[in-house]
């Protein structure tokens, strides 16, 4: 029979597709966007490609640890469940509405706002993961067995990958604005050119981490 | 399962999320393609981008031969000897390397005879797979679980929609060279319309026969 822990472990991958899978198009268009054979005109369109194809990983990342936790939770591996469980969803609900609303109300006071909380769920989410993980690897926390640890632990290290992609891209609009009112000159593609370039580590090391993962899950090993 | 197991079966879902993931990007991408708001080097250029992108779900529907029939074959669920195996992975891995020069070479002509030669390949394979599916519907011969069976009956389906893609889009490529050899006119942006609407619904089909498997495969129904 169908049972619920089946399809939350569909879910589980769905949203590895949408955030690996869809990740190597954001990866692909930024370096077409400082490639100076492509008029304006296309990079403009390829900067909205890149704008509306990131959206999915922003989304699928977040909902992956709710997700995570109920699955470890219907393997008996993790002692977060029922009301708790609940909680954990209510709380990663409020924090996609928060991370959209930054992406949606971008430039505007206001996003900065969202943008700046969404900021601070990820460094305080990146501590209690960190903590919980290793505590649990040296035998006394949460989850029941290392690998799982071992899981909870990369995704607190690719959400640190996040945050680099984030620092890194942060001039990479202001950039993108300067090279459409200026056009192509030495400078203004120098300026676009920065933060692709520097932003590419963040990103392998972000991939190392998921690919990491999914293994990790899939083999399940016992370390 | 043994970890060098584990490995088979990671790859054969990390080809999954690159399959469904990477599409994301493709359908985008192509609706800036066929604007006639863009002028056609902007066009022609978003055009080779699309085909870039696109050579992630090619690549991963060529390696999931190889790795689905070794993941049936790791479970048990398959009567014929590993020399098959073998020859799966190297037609798999000569078959790659077609569609990756048929991507790469710039010489139309070049590689007109071989285009055909894989689109006539694509009809082999699925009537292949359809028969090999059938005949372990009614025999367990020599898939011996009914729905991995259904998943090769659902990849069969999967190159039948790329077949259809590449059947749909023919008048799209005539109105796009006449386009970029004569300029834009109303007929022959409706012709690249109308084609491409068509081969994106080969497209959406690709993508629920891909998630089908990809839950089948999870679920694993004995039926």
């Amino acid at each position: 029979m169908l049972d619920a822990q089946t399809l939350w472990i569909m879910v589980h991958v769905v949203l590895l597709v949408y955030w690996l899978g869809a990740d190597i198009s954001v990866f692909y268009s930024s370096f077409q966007l400082i490639k100076t054979e492509n008029s304006p005109e296309t990079r403009a369109a390829i900067a909205k490609v890149l704008g509306f194809v990131n959206a999915f990983p922003g989304i699928a990342s977040i909902l992956m640890l709710p997700v995570g936790l109920m699955l470890a939770n219907g393997k008996g591996l993790s002692p977060i469940s029922g009301g708790w469980l609940a909680i954990v969803w209510l709380l990663a609900g409020v924090w996609l509405l928060i991370s959209v609303s930054a992406a949606s109300q971008r430039g505007t006071p206001l996003g900065k706002t969202y943008s700046n909380i969404d900021l601070w769920i990820r460094i305080v989410l990146i501590a209690v993961l960190t903590i919980a993980a290793i505590a649990s690897l040296g035998g006394g926390g949460l989850f029941a067995t290392n690998w799982l640890a071992l899981k909870v632990l990369l995704f607190a290290f690719v959400l640190v990958c996040g945050l680099g992609i984030r620092f890194t891209f942060a001039g990479l609009g202001p950039a993108f604005g300067r090279f459409m009112a200026e056009g192509s000159t030495p400078e203004t593609e120098a300026a676009l050119r920065v933060p692709v370039i520097r932003v590419k580590p963040w990103v392998l090391a972000l991939w190392a981490g998921l690919v990491a993962m999914s293994l990790l899950g899939t083999a399940q090993p016992s370390l | 399962m043994e970890f060098w197991q584990s490995l088979i079966v990671w790859l054969h879902l990390l080809l999954f999320v690159y399959w469904l993931g990477g599409d994301i990007g493709v359908f985008y991408t192509s609706f800036f393609r066929n604007n006639p708001k863009y002028d056609v080097e902007t066009r022609t250029l978003l055009s080779r981008i699309t085909g870039d992108i696109d050579m992630a779900p090619r690549t991963t529907m060529v390696l999931m031969v190889p790795t689905g029939f070794s993941v049936a074959a790791i479970h048990g669920y398959l009567t014929i000897s590993s020399t098959w195996l073998i020859a799966f992975w190297i037609f798999g891995a000569v078959w790659l390397a077609l569609v990756w020069w048929l991507h790469l070479e710039k010489d139309a002509a070049k590689k007109a005879p071989w285009a055909k030669f894989d689109l006539r390949l694509r009809w082999v394979l699925m009537l292949t797979f359809v028969g090999i599916a059938i005949s372990s519907f009614i025999s367990n011969q020599p898939i011996t679980q009914n729905f991995v069976a259904l998943k090769l009956l659902i990849f069969a389906g999967t190159i039948g929609c790329g077949i259809g893609i590449r059947v749909a889009a023919r008048p799209y490529i005539a109105a796009f060279t006449e386009i970029k050899a004569e300029g834009s006119t109303p007929e022959r942006e409706a012709t690249l319309q109308a084609s491409a609407k068509a081969a994106r619904n080969w497209v959406k089909g690709i993508w629920v026969l891909v998630a089908l498997a990809a839950f089948i495969g999870t679920w694993q129904p004995g039926f």
